[in-house]
């Protein structure tokens, strides 16, 4: 496959809510993820981040503009069926809202059922995954989802994300509730994973250590729009930072930048392959 | 009744609000006891404010749920202003004074506007309708959320409706304000500011706030730590004392944040240089911190602490 092509375009694309009908909550020019690109997407709340994943991930149909996928436009409604969702994998911020099974096997291994693979390896793809997130299947296979805590039920979501190996990945938000160490190990090796298989990755964050970390390319929202689309150290330096995204930087982040415009040469190690 | 000291109490003559005698609490998983607190006493006095880690899986949200009688321990006792929350009756009087924000709070909405869903609270403990406006006003003026007012609480977003859940646990006024993780969804610039809004409201109304946090550089800005891990009541004390110490970290299986790291390293290396003084503090501006490590490490960066 063609490394320069699209996996996901969105033209021209807007969306309001009914309860919010003077402020559009998506309102997208161009936006375009080739194959093998990972991107982070920050904004202040409510700057429409949630909103755009679920655009992007086809769960919510924009009021106007084409939302492209694969090469092919997405469709909506009755001719759903003739979208290529098997290749596109997404993570609520809010997992409860996605899980649905009664034990943590059948959740995990519950996007196997529609692929052409033999039941007798659902067990060892879905440990596989599990592992990636931390989660002993053996001990927490039996146990119903919604008996675990906010942490362990954001790694079984993500975890039945990554059993398929989806080419297009959009997490929203999936390190919150974890700790530290925790956050770190697994998106690390969700990281890797997608980099050694060469799929997109789309990641949701209010964290901006893991994007100066991990991701090449950042996109910022605010108020629906995209107001950049950079790397992100070149987003770090700006003088004009926090009036044009509306964050605050974290502190690492900012003394990075104080050291920076005072002159020291600093080279950001930035582990993503461009 | 016996207390136990925590050795952290200093205020003399306060009234001992809060207070944790011996708590276990456990499941029994396949005929086995899997404890998940085991035996845990601290107290909690007025206008403190607390901030309350450990790893994933520790027992943090089970701990503050004992706190408040959502769960009866194992064994031993909770006590909150004296009223034992194993009683019935006292439990009643006794949840006055407590508020919770859940980890997952957009799950427990009721009402069909911000607005109504603040005023929950008020309207089950007051009559007086100009009170309970009050009460909702200054809660959605203080966490600054005036423009989702008539907002469907269901239909914000995850950081907004952070904020609205902030906003409906501080309307009735708890004395003993828990918060589960309430700013996971929230940029760092809202972190921030509800941080400092609640330490004001906090020193105001001389209740207590109890912060579960995994943003652990916000530690710093507490009065008092407590972590947990495994179970088990690890550390409590000056948030610094835990900062300083990489030993205690790992021993807790912790991460330390970048924040921390640099600041140890920059003490260390002060202390290694020559014995002066310094006079660096955790919550110095960046550009303290880089200025003292430009006169450290010169021009040279050493590694990324990212």
């Amino acid at each position: 496959m063609n490394y320069t092509m699209s996996v996901l375009s969105l033209i021209d694309v807007t969306k309001t809510y009914p309860d919010n009908p003077d402020i559009p909550a998506l309102d997208i020019n161009l936006f375009e993820l080739r194959k093998g690109e990972h991107v982070a997407m920050i904004g202040e709340i409510g700057s429409g981040k949630t909103t755009f994943a679920k655009v992007a991930a086809g769960l919510l149909k924009p009021d106007r503009g084409a939302v492209q996928r694969f090469g092919s436009l997405l469709m909506y409604g009755r001719n759903q069926k003739f979208n290529l969702d098997k290749q596109v994998g997404y993570l609520s911020q809010k997992p409860e809202e996605q899980v649905f099974n009664t034990s943590v096997y059948r959740e995990v291994a519950y996007a196997l059922k529609f692929r052409p693979i033999p039941s007798d390896s659902y067990w060892k793809m879905a440990d596989e995954s599990c592992k990636i997130v931390d989660i002993d299947l053996s001990y927490y296979g039996n146990i119903n989802p919604f008996s675990l805590s906010e942490g362990e039920l954001r790694r079984v979501g993500i975890a039945s994300n990554l059993v398929y190996d989806p080419e297009l990945l959009i997490l929203d938000e999936p390190a919150a509730s974890l700790d530290l160490a925790l956050k770190n190990l697994i998106l690390a090796r969700i990281f890797e994973r997608y980099r050694s298989n060469n799929n997109s990755l789309i990641l949701i964050t209010h964290d901006f250590e893991i994007v100066l970390k991990y991701f090449s390319r950042v996109v910022v929202l605010k108020r629906g729009r995209i107001v950049c689309d950079c790397a992100p150290t070149d987003l770090v330096v700006r003088e004009d930072f926090e009036a044009v995204t509306g964050l605050r930087l974290p502190f690492i982040a900012r003394f990075y930048r104080e050291l920076m415009l005072s002159g020291t040469r600093l080279k950001f190690q930035c582990r993503e392959l461009s | 009744m016996q207390s136990t000291p925590t050795g952290t109490e200093e205020g003399k003559g306060q009234r001992i609000l809060l207070e944790l005698l011996d708590v276990s609490f456990g499941y029994k998983h396949e005929d086995v006891f899997q404890p998940i607190i085991k035996d845990i006493s601290f107290q909690i006095e007025s206008s403190e404010k607390i901030a309350l880690i450990g790893h994933n899986g520790s027992g943090k949200t089970t701990l503050i749920r004992l706190c408040l009688g959502l769960l009866s321990p194992t064994s031993g006792k909770v006590l909150v202003d004296g009223l034992d929350l194993s009683d019935r009756k006292d439990l009643q009087s006794a949840r006055k004074k407590l508020g919770i924000i859940f980890q997952d709070s957009y799950m427990h909405y009721f009402g069909s506007t911000v607005q109504e869903d603040v005023a929950f609270g008020p309207s089950n403990y007051y009559h007086d309708s100009w009170k309970i406006r009050e009460l909702v006003d200054s809660a959605i003026n203080v966490v600054g959320i005036d423009a989702l007012r008539m907002r469907n609480p269901l239909k914000l977003s995850g950081g907004q409706g952070q904020l609205a859940s902030v906003a409906a646990a501080l309307a009735s006024e708890p004395r003993y304000l828990f918060m589960d993780e309430p700013a996971v969804m929230l940029d760092v610039l809202n972190k921030e500011m509800l941080l400092s809004r609640l330490f004001n409201i906090c020193e105001d109304l001389e209740n207590s706030i109890i912060y579960i946090t995994h943003y652990l550089e916000e530690i710093s800005k507490f009065d008092r730590l407590l972590v947990l891990c495994e179970g088990e009541l690890t550390f409590d004390g000056k948030p610094e004392d835990f900062v300083s110490s990489p030993e205690l970290w790992a021993k807790n299986r912790l991460e330390m944040p970048s924040k921390f790291r640099l600041f140890n390293l920059i003490i260390q290396k002060l202390k290694s240089v020559n014995a002066m003084p310094h006079d660096l503090k955790i919550d110095d501006d960046p550009g303290v911190y880089c200025r003292l490590y430009r006169d450290i490490f010169g021009n040279e960066l050493e590694g990324l602490l990212l």
